[in-house]
């Protein structure tokens, strides 16, 4: 005889609303069935109702924790169906920015995952150093969250020399804060007791569903988009890439831990090795028919655009598919045979993004007094 | 009862419902929790249960899918409570406000007692708004 | 496999293919040899679905599949004519693609043949039925 938990959509294991039906016998989970579309705002056709500039703004909005990756995708993609090249100096600031991304997601995992494995105090400093990540980004882009830099043809501020020492003196500071947390993850007995074992996803069921990003590196599958088609300044720069063996929430733990420390050493190249010159070029937004698809690696894993224009200002179609779409398919294999207490621990360290996912899309035209309104809004959000 | 009314106004427990957005406002709040900005020296948590809870709020722009679980936990919270908007998409629906998924704003549905402007509001924005919202309960 | 290489593997299998640069090419093809395609690529090692993507283009239904053949992306068209929206489905040689086959077959219509679990995905449960958001000859109802 089995029973259904429900969990969600409001529940206080999730940041965001979805639903989980988790089928259980006593303790331990038989099947489980998702509901996705509390997120669902309809997207996609909205992409492809307003100009190729608005559309950045609305880009980035999918999602809030992986926002530059999504502003970034959408511009290259645009540039490469006008047939532009951005100057290298906009693809180095561009590199420091979704470096920056990487490295406050990560952080923000490991404060969330701790919070939801009991350990408060870990939540608590991981949020503390958090905080530096974020003044770094305002400092840069001028925003906290959302950084509204990119724009068709490069960057809009640009890097100051004084800024340089201020950044450097940031890493420093984070990376000593991420070794503390490296030997946490290795030598503490109550995180190991509540993580290891647990989720275990095997290399042949992580290649057979297609995961993507950390999950996919944590069992073993070496694939990273940044080193195997590479995009924007990254083939000049170098770094390793992580993988683990174990396949379990601990894996995936110290996958992202890892890929911090890769991500300052990043920064510091950037900051080094960025040439002088401008940091955008002019477009013309009339972009003749082309089509086009772009892949970038985000915090989460693989981020894929497909964009395809008509001669007009508005593109035709954009197709957005974003990582934690991807990992799905791999969730039952984790979740069976597990048991109820785990279910909040296994379901965070794949790291969901829900507002990334349920985006698709839908038409409805408003009344005119609205759209007015609106309107106004969005050019004041732009300034 | 003004002894009543001043107790009521310190600690107020918070509870907050995502309906659809894009995170950034979830990440702030939670942020709001952190040592930097650290809501708890004034008494004020995250509670799990609608039933605990003082203050409802409330991001992103309010779906289809996630209205009536809205309602519900806002029926299920006992008085006095008080809502707080965080953010633009549920002042107007920021960018998302032809989008057909979208039901408007979150003043047709619940009185709202705050609202915090901004995409996403800072950490003290967010603060300030629930101290105002206390005022009114 | 490069773009090169993979326009090699299938020239007998696609009617056109376009290669945009090293790492990147467009091949269209039809459903009849969709699966002797996903087979030739299968017994070259590649195993990555991305994503699938639908597009209405006015008279027919596009499907394009994203492949990545490590490190080449291929995006295989197959287009559907409108009075004929099926397609028979992949996850027996991808089981990635069981969540983006739900996906298109709620915004498009096209119907996928042999899918275990062709419930709604996205769209709220009192959308009506028949109704898909996507394509263009949709009749927006009147609020």
């Amino acid at each position: 005889m089995t029973l259904i938990v429900p969990i969600g959509p409001q529940h206080p294991a999730l940041k965001e609303p979805e639903n989980f039906m988790f089928e259980v016998k006593g303790e331990e989970i038989v099947d489980v069935n998702i509901r996705l579309g509390y997120a669902h705002r309809g997207i996609e056709e909205t992409l492809a109702r307003r100009n190729y500039k608005y559309n950045i703004y609305l880009a980035e909005r999918i999602c809030g924790i992986c926002n530059v990756v999504h502003s970034t995708t959408y511009c290259q993609a645009v540039e490469q169906l006008a047939g532009i090249e951005p100057p290298e100096r906009a693809k180095y600031i561009r590199a420091l920015i979704m470096e920056f991304e990487r490295i406050h997601s990560h952080l923000l995992w490991l404060g969330v995952a701790a919070h939801e494995i009991g350990f408060d105090t870990l939540f608590m400093l991981a949020m503390r150093d958090r905080e530096y990540i974020m003044d770094l980004r305002e400092l840069i882009s001028g925003g906290r969250v959302h950084s509204g830099t990119n724009t068709i043809g490069g960057v809009r501020r640009d890097v100051r020399r004084e800024q340089v020492p201020v950044v450097l003196r940031g890493l420093d500071k984070l990376e000593e804060s991420n070794k503390y947390y490296l030997k946490l993850f290795q030598n503490d007995r109550s995180i190991i007791a509540r993580c290891a074992n647990l989720g275990v996803l095997n290399k042949e069921d992580a290649i057979k569903y297609s995961t993507v990003g950390p999950i996919a590196r944590a069992s073993g599958v070496k694939w990273d988009l940044r080193v195997d088609d590479p995009y924007g300044a990254y083939p000049k720069l170098s770094f390793d890439v992580i993988t683990e063996d174990g396949g379990d929430v601990l894996a995936r733990g110290m996958v992202r831990l890892r890929e911090i420390i890769e991500s300052i050493k990043i920064c510091r190249q950037v900051l080094k090795e960025m040439p002088n010159g401008p940091v955008r070029v002019p477009v013309d937004i009339e972009i003749p028919p082309n089509e086009t698809v772009e892949r970038t690696e985000a915090p989460r894993g693989e981020l894929i655009y497909y964009l395809r224009s008509n001669g007009s200002d508005v593109p035709e179609r954009v197709r957005v598919r974003t990582p934690t779409y991807g990992s799905f398919a791999a969730l039952k294999s984790m979740f069976t045979g597990g048991t109820v207490a785990e279910i909040p621990i296994v379901l965070w360290s794949i790291d969901p993004c829900f507002a990334c996912n349920d985006r698709v899309t839908l038409v409805d035209p408003k009344t005119g007094m609205v759209s007015k309104l609106t309107l106004d809004e969005i050019r004041r959000l732009r300034r | 009862m003004e002894l009543k009314r001043y107790f009521r106004k310190k600690s107020p427990w918070l509870l907050h419902f995502n309906t659809g957005g894009c995170n950034g406002c979830d990440i702030e709040i939670l942020a709001a929790l952190t040592p930097r900005y650290d809501l708890e020296r004034f008494g004020i948590k995250l509670v799990g249960s609608p039933r605990h809870a003082d203050i409802l709020v409330v991001t992103g722009p309010v779906t289809k899918q996630t209205k009536d679980r809205l309602l519900r936990v806002y029926q299920q919270m006992p008085e006095p409570k008080a809502v707080v908007a965080v953010g633009s998409c549920p002042a107007s629906g920021c960018a998302f406000h032809d989008c057909y998924n979208v039901l408007g704003p979150l003043e047709k549905h619940m009185p709202v007692s705050a609202h915090v402007l901004g995409c996403p509001p800072r950490p003290e924005a967010i603060i300030y708004g629930v101290i105002k919202a206390l005022e009114k309960l | 496999m490069n773009s090169n290489e993979v326009a090699e593997l299938l020239k007998a299998k696609v009617d056109e293919t376009k290669i945009v640069n090293e790492r990147c090419l467009f091949a269209t093809s039809d459903k009849k040899r969709l699966k002797d395609i996903l087979e030739a690529l299968k017994s070259h090692g590649v195993t990555r679905i991305s994503t699938i993507t639908g597009v209405d283009n006015g008279t027919s239904v596009e499907l394009i599949y994203h492949f990545d053949c490590k490190p080449t992306l291929l995006n295989l068209k197959i287009f559907l004519a409108k009075d004929d929206l099926s397609v028979p489905t992949i996850i027996d040689l991808f089981p990635g693609a069981i969540l983006y086959e739900r996906d298109i077959m709620e915004s498009f219509g096209v119907k996928v043949e042999g899918h275990p679990d062709p419930r709604r995905l996205f769209l709220p449960d009192d959308w009506p039925e028949g109704d898909y958001p996507l394509r263009k000859d949709r009749k927006v109802p009147t609020a």
